[in-house]
């Protein structure tokens, strides 16, 4: 169950702080450890996907299970939790927007949903995305920091012949990836010189140059920059012996990854798949298998299976 | 005879002060209309080359010499940060509704104002350049107005207010 007396987080390191004042008001005796997202959608129910159910955000306050008593989300709502979001200041997000999603403080994530305003357009007629306008949902992430968690990869990692090699970690999406990320950096970082590659600013969720979160004595952090310029930076100026990265997917992401691998430097990377097999099956990702050694699989925010090849 | 010299001296002296007082206010109009003008461009480049959001616009808008124009700037990101309101909009236009008359503003700025601050924030970064740079050319059209009303009436309340003053004592006497 979600609801306890009393609530002992910090509103403003929490998502809730960027919902509307309505909904915030509602959410007051959640437990926000327990949230693993919210999805709020125009004219319909909130959703609270917590670890062990799903159920709606009540109208009283706190959760229910009947949907006939849950609160049902305004035009006023989504807006104001857009204002929240973007902090009165759209055109500091416009690149988010148009990406689909705006990370925010503390590494939480919010997925935005609306109609794609395309502009130009290229010989196959595709535009590009210059806004999202209409938006009509807006899925917040909760990001958490779970110390310890990438304990047992860390023991096998250093305990094969071969040391810290380069890993990948496959899991469906929302099964603690970027947690588990976040402890290996802070766990091997002890010890190695460490570089976060952080795209969307989750992994360090860095602010001003300080992350909340303990990500180690030895490890630098290039947040907010494409996986392509963050990796040559990394290379030439950082001198890493472990490169992390949050889900490789481009064909360029992968090029660049495959170079890494061979530049003498370990790469721990995620990718999205259902297991080690569908992944090996994914047609961009195939090229890059030989270059990783250790594979981990994620259950639902445990580590499923732990494979060297 | 000597009280009455001197009571006609302030008589004088307080309708000169007078006079000089409201002449103040067509200067400040003007000034401050400016000093609106310099905060916009400040505003411009924060958000064309730094991307910064408004609340970490505004406390670097206080460390730039805006005058009288710093305290509303300072004002409005008070007032956000104590009621944590998620709209910006709405602080700024109470708070210029509330800071015009000290700020001595008038109707054609007040409204060129609002109409800015109501689009701050809404839109993308073009946008907002474009916004600033349309309050920015009427604000210079409605300063331009504002000084030559103030070149006529300067004068002609200094003037007015000595001769009032002079005009009272000599019926006095």
């Amino acid at each position: 169950m979600i609801i306890c007396q009393q609530n002992t987080w910090d509103l403003s390191k929490t998502p809730f702080f960027y919902m509307s004042k309505s909904i915030r008001m509602l959410c007051t005796h959640m437990d926000y450890n327990e949230i693993c997202e919210i999805r709020i959608r125009l004219g319909q129910a909130v959703v609270v996907h917590c670890l062990s159910e799903m159920v709606f955000l009540s109208k009283k306050g706190g959760i229910t299970t009947n949907i006939d008593e849950s609160y049902k989300v305004s035009f006023e709502d989504i807006q104001e939790c857009i204002e929240r979001i973007t902090l009165n200041s759209r055109y500091a997000f416009e690149d988010e927007i148009r990406r689909g999603f705006i990370t925010l403080e503390y590494g939480h994530r919010v997925g935005i949903g609306g109609s794609a305003v395309e502009s130009g357009g290229n010989y196959n007629g595709a535009g590009v995305i210059s806004n999202i306008k209409d938006i009509s949902s807006l899925n917040y992430r909760f990001a958490h920091e779970v110390v310890g968690c990438a304990e047992k990869i860390i023991q096998k990692l250093t305990d094969s012949p071969t040391g810290i090699t380069s890993t990948m970690i496959i899991s469906p999406p929302g099964y603690g990836k970027t947690t588990i990320l976040r402890d290996i950096a802070r766990m091997l970082s002890k010890y190695k010189k460490v570089t976060i590659i952080d795209e969307r600013g989750e992994i360090a969720a860095m602010n001003a140059g300080l992350s909340p979160y303990n990500m180690g004595v030895n490890c630098d952090v290039i947040s907010l920059c494409p996986k392509p310029y963050a990796m040559n930076i990394a290379l030439r100026a950082l001198s890493p012996e472990i490169i992390i990265t949050d889900e490789l997917g481009s064909k360029q992401d992968i090029l660049l990854a495959k170079e890494m691998a061979l530049s003498g430097v370990s790469l721990i990377a995620s990718v999205h798949a259902h297991s080690y097999e569908q992944a090996i099956k994914k047609p961009l990702l195939k090229h890059l298998f030989e270059e990783f050694s250790c594979f981990v699989t994620l259950g639902d925010k445990t580590v499923e299976n732990i494979i060297f090849v | 005879m000597i009280i009455k010299i001197i009571g006609a001296s302030i008589i004088i002296l307080a309708s000169t002060l007078m006079g000089f007082y409201m002449a103040n206010g067509y200067v400040g109009r003007s000034k401050n209309i400016f000093m609106f003008i310099n905060a916009l461009t400040i505003i411009s480049t924060e958000i064309s080359f730094n991307k910064s959001v408004i609340m970490s616009i505004l406390p670097k808008l206080s460390t730039h010499e805006l005058g009288d124009v710093k305290m509303f700037f300072e004002q409005v990101y008070y007032t956000a940060k104590q009621t944590g309101s998620s709209s910006l909009k709405y602080i700024f236009l109470d708070t210029l509704n509330k800071t015009s008359k000290k700020n001595k503003l008038k109707t054609p700025e007040v409204k060129i104002l609002e109409n800015f601050f109501s689009q701050l924030g809404t839109s993308d970064t073009s946008n907002q350049i474009k916004s600033i740079e349309n309050a920015v050319s009427q604000l210079e059209q409605v300063r331009q107005e504002a000084d030559e009303q103030g070149k006529k009436n300067i004068k002609l309340c200094r003037v007015f207010g000595f001769l009032a003053g002079l005009f009272v004592s000599l019926i006095l006497f």
